[in-house]
């Protein structure tokens, strides 16, 4: 229940953010943030390794590497030295790419995509077009970072897999074990309407409601726009 | 483990906001394009499928399987790009502003209900090509896809509703 507040919450930011930034600007940090997908999750140990190896050199830099590196006398040893004061440096994204180390990237890509979509050249009319993008970036926002921060929480929304190669969603809605009397009931349900619709009563009866509705809402207008 | 039906019921929504943004005026517009497309896509479907078949054919070969997911695509691409100039351009308008929650949600949900419903329908037909799907589907889901807008309504349907929209656009 939390996951789907989280799910509706991020989405409703993101949907008014876009409605309110326009259409340009809204694309733009979509395109950023599926591109940071495709990343993390396909490219995972290319970034793994840049990332580590970044951090790594910074490191090295920081323990007096360079100045061992530059300096006179026996850099062997001077190197070593800068070694032994830096320790263990443990890798901030496993080789595998599990832990927060991914989910940070992404976060900072999508960073980075609001960032430049706020520019003040990409601002644009508000459309239902980048109400409708800004929903979608909220949804898939949401749905990684349910699946990758929050794996425990039984919630795993479907993603295109052309997006998330190999951890592409497996969607699964299983039926519930046993002839429960909810069970039975819902499938003497189903089989009662799949008889109307077959039978095409359905399509007379919805056919009949949304004409109803479509004169009722029409006249209604006319009525309001004759007393305007 | 997430049901696909909510990507869908998601998308229904949405639509439902929408109407309540921009007022059932605009949004039975928006109803009516839908219904003139789904009338065209139904028609052809049902009347002229072999020779789409034949033309698609030409691009994808003449497995069933490709002239299916061809016909999915070709379906759905109508779809969105129909949809998407209903909302964007400068279209068809009804009397009526925004302001009355119950016709503006209401034609909202109408119009969620015929687009979202008619990807369902489609990408069901074509096997869900976009998404590995697997498990068993939820009672709800069965239950909804009886009532999917293609499913239900033929041609006929959809063109009679669709001038039943514009009478009652020129009815003053």
């Amino acid at each position: 229940m939390e996951s789907l507040i989280l799910l509706a919450t991020v989405m409703a930011i993101f949907g008014v953010f876009g409605y309110l930034r326009g259409g340009k600007s809204t694309l733009l940090t979509t395109a950023i943030i599926w591109l940071g997908l495709v990343l993390v999750s396909r490219f995972a140990g290319v970034i793994a390794t840049m990332v580590n190896g970044i951090n790594y050199g910074i490191r090295f830099v920081l323990a007096g590497g360079m100045g061992a590196l530059g300096g006179s006398g026996d850099k062997g040893d001077a190197i070593n030295q800068v070694f032994e004061r830096m320790g263990t440096v443990t890798p901030l994204i496993a080789a595998d790419g599990s832990g927060p180390g991914l989910i940070l990237v992404f976060l900072l890509l999508m960073g980075l995509g609001l960032l430049l979509g706020a520019l003040k050249s990409l601002k644009s009319k508000s459309s239902p077009l980048s109400l409708i993008l800004g929903l979608v970036n909220g949804y898939v926002i949401s749905a990684y970072l349910l699946r990758m921060a929050l794996p425990e929480a039984g919630i795993l929304l479907p993603l295109p897999a052309g997006l998330l190669g190999s951890q592409a969603a497996t969607v699964t809605a299983p039926l519930p074990a046993g002839a429960s009397v909810t069970g039975s009931a819902l499938a003497k349900l189903a089989a009662t309407l799949t008889g109307l619709a077959t039978a095409g009563h359905i399509a007379i009866l919805i056919a009949v409601l949304i004409a109803i509705f479509v004169l009722l809402a029409v006249r209604t207008g006319s009525r309001n726009s004759k007393k305007g | 483990m997430g049901p696909i039906e909510f990507v869908f019921l998601t998308l229904f929504i949405i639509f439902g906001i929408i109407g309540v943004m921009r007022g059932y005026g605009r949004e039975l517009g928006v109803t009516t394009m839908l219904l003139l497309a789904l009338f065209v896509l139904e028609f052809i479907d049902e009347g002229y499928q072999a020779q789409l078949n034949r033309v698609l054919g030409i691009f994808v070969g003449s497995a069933p399987t490709a002239l299916t997911l061809a016909r999915t695509f070709v379906y759905c691409t109508v779809l969105i790009v129909v949809t998407y100039i209903s909302y964007e351009g400068e279209t068809l308008s009804f009397p009526g502003k925004r302001g009355r929650l119950f016709f503006d949600l209401g034609s909202g949900l109408l119009n969620g209900y015929l687009f979202a419903g008619s990807l369902w329908y489609y990408l069901q037909q074509a096997n869900w090509p976009l998404l590995k799907l697997s498990g068993e589907f939820t009672p709800f889901h069965t239950i909804i896809s009886q009532f999917l807008p293609p499913r239900i309504f033929d041609w006929k349907y959809l063109i009679g509703l669709a001038v039943i929209m514009l009478v009652a656009r020129i009815w003053k």
